[in-house]
């Protein structure tokens, strides 16, 4: 037990007293959970973009967007529905809203609004999908809100206006039961008539007989007449009065009146008996016929009543016709009444831009982490193994540039890659049944950029750090780090913004992003030229090279400083035997010095001693004279034991 | 031992000749002969100074040793020969390869800085720890570093075939590097390093690692590597491999080139003397070092145990008269009226046998022979004390 803490103990010291190694593995650990702290240390998703498209932008589709962008989403307006769409699977946009033309809520077909997402970034596509959806659907709801309010205001009013005219009603109802019995007393009234009459009575052969009777006496009157007009006449004729002619027209005016009258018999007479017959059933008559009156007046003033009653009843009628017109108005003014349409007047559908298995979208990111670790690690891994080899002091004066060995290590790590690639490619092509190599020249292309970046980045790993530990854990340290800001385990929209920005310039995350073009969505070499995932000034592949740029550079400025370095410090050890050698010499003060010098004495490190009995000696000409008579006693003792210690 | 507060300093120095001019040389050496010239380089490392005011010439086809303490730049200046490293001041000049194997213009020197890769394909180098891939075989070793080198194919094959036979690694060409042991590694690493066929061969402390059988037959394969032809520079710490391959050795100490020459000059220039070795049984020499102390004058430092030997360092005459006047602060007229005894090797060994048996010590091991470059190494080391 005690040796094995000896040897942790051991370990850990030799951890610690190289302060690259301890910065590394104490520090890395720490950079990389303060960066994923800082990271994913919120719920909510950042900078969401929205790209939409409408034939055109009306009140109702501009308030869907306006809502979008209430709740902080980043909208983009597209001119056309497949640049909207495009920008989905170049990563500009998270989403695509695509509005029908014509979009009405009174419309029962055609309100369907499509979104388009990247169903194969997994661990954000749902999330983009709730969120928007949820922004759509709080729209959807305040449209089927209002629609819902205008049926309810509807019924509502419906509802007073029949609770007001059910009194009318009531009111009617009343009024028909007067009119019911309004209606029995007329019956009743006229059912009491005495309307029977016997034509007998009205004795008419007797009122015939009579009136022939008359009327034969209405002719002897008429044969008076005559006669006395005969005289009247003979009169007038024997008299000489201007007037006679007056009276002679007037005679025969008369004369002609009976014979208008035309009475020549006696009808008259018997016609005056029958009239008496006739006054007399006429006055039987006019009795009943009273008595009828009587009962017509009763039934008048009662249908009188009855036809108030019943205008009464018209004018109620009348209201609650009206009444119940408005309210068929109303109800007819209400717009939507398709059950589906009030409940969602805005569909939605979701197209998914690639249409893959949970594999095929995870494959590009897969390979971006493969090329990533290999090529990080084993860069590194190279040039520390080269670095840490016997014969790197043999390379180092060999007649060769010292980026060879870069150049080698550059090209090993594209090989070993390669043939890793070529196995993983042809089993997803052939065993996972996913095509991965519709695309192959610009994947291949791509792959190579990549592979030169992290390959760059382990090459200057193993640069910097002069034990494998430590470029081992810097490489992971990095890689992980690089892994952590990207969009694999967490998507970058759920990091600050700050760190958004950062992450965008993450070798890896653009990778991924590039690899997930080619692969997924089988763009050329010309369209990842001119991606503009970083639209605002590059390219995603230039800034790739820049890196590439960047970092060979780096190893190139690097590569001579530190091996030279690595070659004085840990191949040579000059620095440290010369140090030594020159503490021994004029280095510390001479107290210090006698004491190292006994001390090595003692050890029998003879040459060692002298080595310090030399510096002692360049010390002592610094001194003053007092020091001086201070410290000769001192050295003379340790130049006797110098020069009597067993060679 | 008499030490003052200001001869400090002097003791550092005492009896060094530190080189004004950028180097002495035992005769004078022609351009036709000198393949690289080293004036004046300064190497600095984040602000230390590692080498001082180096100045150096190789000559072509020599076996040119560089010796120092751990620490004092040997590494330094080789990789600053190769170019590895690039000094602060001074320059390093040197003869392409096609120049040397064609003789033409053997004046035209070129800078380091001016053609690294016509440098590297001059020189070869194999540093302290071999540098070539463990996870290849050895022929695949050879054939990459041919590769790199920009060796057609076929003479690429043909240098493989004749370097493999010279190192003695033809029966394990197909085997891992990893597989090999210390001493064959080490030989695959020269190959590697000669694959290119350089003229110049720079062998960083070729036998660090190697056991003495091993580190013999390593210098018969250096002697075999310069006997075709190719000039070595060599550095090391084992001071008796260098006196054993080297025509000639410089000195690296503190930072600087404090001597060069063959051995023979540098024992010469530093009059160390000889050297008397002694082993008794009971390796107790206390009462033989009062003897002798008595009889020839000697002094403290003039003996050494090492290895439960005695080594007795036997001083020039004129030197031992000077270090006794030094440590009397007597006039050094004076002190040429000291009766000094009249100072060999001979003498001392006669001398040390008839004190052992005198002693009753059992002598077991009795050796005199001339100081070696271990010695007038330690003596530079440690200040050059007489």
């Amino acid at each position: 037990m005690s040796a094995m803490m000896k040897v942790v103990g051991k370990n850990l010291k030799l951890l610690i007293r190289s302060k690259s190694s301890a910065l590394v593995v104490i520090l890395g650990p720490l950079l990389v959970t303060l960066l994923v702290g800082l990271a994913f240390n919120n719920s909510t998703l950042f900078n969401l973009k929205v790209a939409t498209f409408s034939p055109q932008y009306d009140e109702l589709t501009t308030s869907f967007l306006d809502k979008l962008q209430e709740q902080n989403f980043l909208v983009t307006r597209f001119d056309n529905e497949e640049n909207c769409v495009e920008s989905v699977k170049l990563g500009v946009s998270h989403a695509c809203m695509v509005f029908p033309p014509g979009l009405d809520i009174a419309a029962a077909e055609g309100n369907e609004i499509a979104f388009y997402v990247d169903n194969s970034r997994v661990n954000i596509v749902y999330t983009i999908m709730d969120t928007i959806s949820a922004g759509i659907s709080s729209r959807t709801r305040e449209i089927s809100s209002g629609l819902v309010q205008v049926l309810v205001d509807t019924l509502g009013k419906t509802k007073e206006n029949a609770e007001k005219e059910n009194a009318n009603v009531l009111k009617l109802i009343e009024q028909n039961e007067q009119v019911r019995a309004r209606q029995k007393e007329i019956e009743g009234k006229l059912s009491s008539l005495d309307l029977s009459v016997e034509s007998g009575d009205f004795n008419i052969g007797g009122l015939r007989a009579s009136y022939d009777g008359r009327l034969t006496e209405l002719y002897d009157t008429d044969s008076k007449i005559r006669i006395s007009l005969n005289e009247s006449r003979e009169i007038l004729d024997g008299m000489s009065d201007p007037n006679a002619t007056s009276v002679e027209e007037q005679l025969t005016s008369i004369e002609n009146e009976l014979d208008d009258l035309g009475v020549n018999g006696t009808d008259w007479v018997a016609l005056t008996a029958l009239f008496d017959d006739l006054d007399e059933t006429v006055t039987q008559v006019s009795g009943q016929l009273s008595a009828a009156g009587s009962a017509r007046s009763d039934v008048s003033g009662i249908t009188g009543a009855v036809k108030a009653t019943l205008d009464t009843n018209l004018n109620t009628v009348m209201t609650v016709k009206g009444s119940l017109g408005q309210m068929a108005s109303d109800i007819s003014a209400v717009e939507i009444t398709d059950v589906g349409g009030i409940v969602s007047p805005i569909r939605t559908r979701v197209e998914p831009v690639a249409a893959r298995t949970y594999i095929s979208f995870l494959y590009p990111s897969l390979v971006s982490l493969l090329v990533m670790f290999t090529s990080v690690l084993l860069g590194s891994t190279l040039i520390m193994s080269e670095k840490r080899s016997r014969a790197f002091f043999r390379n180092l004066i060999s007649p060769i540039k010292s980026t060879l060995f870069v150049y080698s290590t550059y090209v090993t790590v594209l090989i070993v890659l390669g043939i890793q690639l070529v196995i993983v490619f042809a089993l997803t092509e052939w065993g996972l049944k996913i095509p991965v190599l519709r695309n192959l020249p610009s994947v291949l292309f791509l792959t190579f950029i990549v592979t030169t970046v992290f390959t760059l980045m382990g090459i200057l790993i193993g640069s910097l750090f002069s034990s494998e530990e430590t470029a081992t854990m810097a490489a992971i340290s990095t890689s992980s780090a690089m892994l952590f800001l990207s969009n694999l385990i967490l998507p970058l929209e759920s990091m600050p913004q700050y760190l958004q920005q950062v992450a965008r310039f993450n070798p890896f995350v653009i990778s991924e992003h590039l690899l997930r073009q080619t692969i997924l969505f089988k763009q050329p070499i010309g369209g990842l030229l001119g991606e503009s995932y970083f639209a605002e000034f590059i390219p995603a592949v230039y800034l790739l090279l820049i890196y590439v740029s960047v970092l060979f550079m780096a190893v190139l400025l690097l590569l001579n400083v530190v091996q030279k370095m690595y070659l004085f410090r840990h191949v040579l050890g000059i620095t440290k035997r010369e140090s030594v050698s020159a503490a021994s010499k004029s280095d510390g003060s001479l107290a210090e010095l006698l004491e190292r010098g006994k001390s090595q004495l003692a050890a029998g490190q003879l040459q060692e001693a002298r080595g310090t009995y030399i510096a002692i000696n360049e010390s002592y000409t610094r001194l003053s004279q007092g020091e001086k008579k201070h410290f000769y006693p001192k050295i003379v003792q340790f130049h006797e034991q110098l020069d009597k210690a067993p060679r | 031992m008499c030490l003052s507060l200001s001869t400090l300093q002097i003791i550092k120095f005492k009896n060094l000749e530190t080189p004004a001019a950028p180097m002495v040389e035992s005769r004078d050496a022609s351009d036709d002969l000198i393949i690289i010239k080293v004036s004046s380089l300064l190497v600095k490392f984040g602000g230390t100074t590692i080498l001082n005011n180096i100045s150096l010439d190789l000559r072509e086809g020599e076996i040119f040793g560089i010796v120092g303490m751990s620490g004092s730049g040997k590494t330094t200046l080789l990789n600053t020969l190769m170019g590895v490293i690039e000094p602060m001041n001074g320059t390093v000049f040197y003869k392409p390869q096609q120049i040397i194997r064609t003789r033409e213009d053997r004046t035209q020197f070129r800078s380091i800085r001016s053609d690294p890769d016509n440098l590297k394909r001059t020189f070869g180098f194999s540093a302290q720890n071999p540098s070539f891939y463990t996870k290849l075989t050895v022929r695949e070793n050879l054939d990459f570093f041919g590769t790199l080198n920009g060796l057609p194919r076929e003479v690429k094959e043909t240098n493989m075939e004749i370097l493999l036979d010279l190192v003695g690694l033809t029966k394990a060409k197909d085997q891992l590097a990893e597989r090999l042991s210390g001493g064959m590694q080490k030989r695959l690493d020269i190959a590697c390093a000669l694959i290119h066929n350089p003229h110049v061969l720079i062998l960083d402390e070729p036998t660090a690692d190697l056991d003495p059988v091993l580190r013999r037959q390593m210098w018969d394969l250096i002697r075999k590597i310069n006997h075709r032809g190719t000039t070595v520079i060599l550095a090391s710490h084992f001071l008796e491999e260098l006196e054993t391959l080297c025509n000639r050795i410089a000195i690296l100490f503190d930072r600087e080139i404090v001597a060069v020459g063959t051995p023979l000059e540098l024992q010469a220039r530093f009059r160390s003397g000889e050297i008397v070795l002694v082993q008794t049984v009971s390796q107790s020499y206390g009462k033989l070092v009062s003897r002798l102390k008595d009889e020839f004058k000697l002094l403290e430092h003039h003996f050494v145990e090492r290895h439960g030997k005695l080594e007795i360092r036997v001083p020039e005459v004129q030197v031992l008269i000077e270090e006794l006047s030094e440590a009397r602060d007597l006039d050094p007229k004076a002190a040429e009226k000291l009766i000094v005894p009249s100072l060999s090797a001979a003498r001392v060994l006669e001398r040390v046998m008839r004190i052992c048996e005198q002693l009753g010590e059992q002598p077991t091991y009795l050796v005199a022979s001339k100081a070696d470059l271990d010695h007038i190494f330690e003596a530079i080391v440690s200040g050059g004390k007489r």
